[in-house]
């Protein structure tokens, strides 16, 4: 095992810098995109402040849809407008594409749900001081939510480690890719449980990193 | 309000109907009422009779189907969305729950009305312990409301509700989450808000101890009407206890006229 560990070692590194680079991207656009998109859905939904039917239900099936497709197939039916954000279909970066869309229908489900935990009563309470819409959402609801957004970040960014682990179909590389084309095409095996074992010290330090930042911002 | 004083607050035929499965519910049938400046003007009658319905119409929290409202001289019912907002910065409000930011401190929790209102960074710290001292928590500033007693709780509430100095304060069911004890305790510092800044309180309760230990004027709600409405200058209010009978005699000790 010590042995293909220093004999891949290069390899290695750059799978986990191609990993790091399409998961962090799409971390990025879960929190650029996702959350307002999160937001929205919350507000828009039946019973909530800005209720607002066909709203709710445009975004809810946008959401939807992406989160149901298979991801590898989406990946593909995305390769045209891929091709146009970044002008290329193969590569880290075209991969990060498919990988941040969803990535923002995924976080925007967890926004929502974190949103709806927040009590109605503090809702109130923000109206009745006369809050504006981003007064209600920035000093109120994204303050209560906050551990919540923060673990739903946490779930979502281990989710986006295993979806970036297909990628490499549109040779985006990644540590998955590396386990896949080395350990499992080429027959050697230790280098698939490296690859794994990689995986799972991230994922574990990740969690680990989420959990405490959340536990640490929940005064409630 | 035959004996003259400012009113503050009036509400002229107001009424408010919900949607439920079975058909509209009417909440507050065609209500006015009338409050006046300095006064402490308790909402009293049954769990469903439209008490905190009719509280949150007076800051249009629920917007009236018909009707107008009328605090300080501005027609609430008028005002488009930002000159609203505007005047409910003016209208203090505490709940039964509270309602704090769990996640702010005290001193923040009590400075949000203030950013919201406008106030420059540099008053606003001043404003807070202004408000914290008059509560009496200008020792809790830092902590969490998590870390405090429900009465502390709802001191910041009070505090919360005191920063952009409003001339009425509104209470829902402010003492019912509360023991007997602090419920004095709270019901003292609106009192003494009533006494030294001259806020006005319209408070809904569903506890005739409260309504005789600190309101000046009553009114009794039921079935979303009002029935009927009296004051402590008539004679006065019984000390707190139980007896039998309607609000009125249960209040004052005494029957009324019929209510008209």
């Amino acid at each position: 095992m010590f042995e293909s560990m220093l004999k891949y070692q290069d390899q290695m590194w750059q799978s986990i810098g191609e990993t790091f680079v399409m998961v962090g991207i799409s971390i990025g656009a879960a929190l650029l995109l996702g959350l307002p998109l999160g937001t929205l859905l919350y507000f828009c939904r039946k019973g909530q402040l800005y209720e607002n039917r066909n709203l709710s239900l445009v975004l809810n099936s946008m959401v939807n849809v992406i989160r149901s497709f298979p991801f590898l197939l989406l990946v593909v039916a995305l390769i045209p407008f891929t091709r146009l954000v970044v002008g290329t279909a193969i590569g880290t970066l075209a991969a990060t594409v498919p990988l941040s869309i969803v990535a923002i229908a995924y976080y925007s489900r967890l926004v929502e749900q974190s949103l709806l935990e927040v009590p109605r009563g503090t809702i109130e309470a923000a109206l009745s001081m006369g809050a504006s819409k981003p007064g209600i959402i920035f000093k109120f609801l994204y303050v209560e939510a906050r551990s919540g957004l923060v673990l739903g970040l946490t779930a979502s960014t281990i989710s986006f480690i295993s979806f970036s682990t297909v990628m490499g179909v549109v040779g985006g590389g990644g540590v998955g890719d590396f386990a896949i084309r080395y350990g499992y095409q080429r027959f050697e095996t230790e280098v698939m449980v490296y690859a794994i074992l990689v995986m799972i010290v991230l994922v574990q330090l990740i969690q680990f990193t989420g959990s405490t930042v959340a536990r640490l911002l929940d005064k409630r | 309000m035959g004996r003259g004083g400012l009113r503050i607050l009036s509400l002229s035929q107001v009424s408010k109907s919900f949607m439920l499965k079975d058909g509209p519910y009417t909440a507050v049938d065609q209500v006015s009422l009338a409050v006046k400046a300095g006064a402490i003007h308790g909402i009293i009658g049954a769990s469903g009779a439209g008490k905190s319905t009719l509280l949150r119409l007076m800051n249009l929290l629920e917007r009236p189907d018909t009707g107008t409202v009328t605090v300080d001289g501005k027609r609430l019912t008028e005002l488009r969305d930002k000159a609203l907002r505007e005047q409910r910065q003016r209208i203090g409000m505490i709940f039964q729950h509270f309602n704090l930011v769990g996640n702010a401190t005290v001193s923040r929790n009590v400075a949000i009305p203030l950013e919201l209102a406008g106030v420059p960074r540099a008053g606003r710290m001043k404003r807070v312990m202004e408000c914290l001292h008059f509560v009496g928590l200008a020792d809790k500033a830092g902590q969490y409301p998590a870390q405090l007693s429900g009465g502390q709780r709802q001191r910041v509430a009070i505090a919360r509700a005191l920063a952009n100095s409003p001339k009425l304060l509104l209470c829902d069911e402010p003492t019912s989450a509360l023991d007997p004890g602090t419920t004095a305790d709270i019901l003292g510092v609106l009192r003494h808000i009533n006494a030294s800044l001259g806020v006005t309180i319209v408070i809904v309760t569903h506890e005739l101890d409260v309504v005789r230990s600190i309101c000046s004027e009553v009114s009794v709600m039921e079935g979303g009407r009002i029935v009927d409405s009296f004051s402590r200058e008539e004679g006065g209010f019984l000390p707190p206890g139980t007896h039998s009978g309607s609000f009125r005699e249960r209040i004052t000790g005494r029957t009324g006229e019929p209510y008209v």
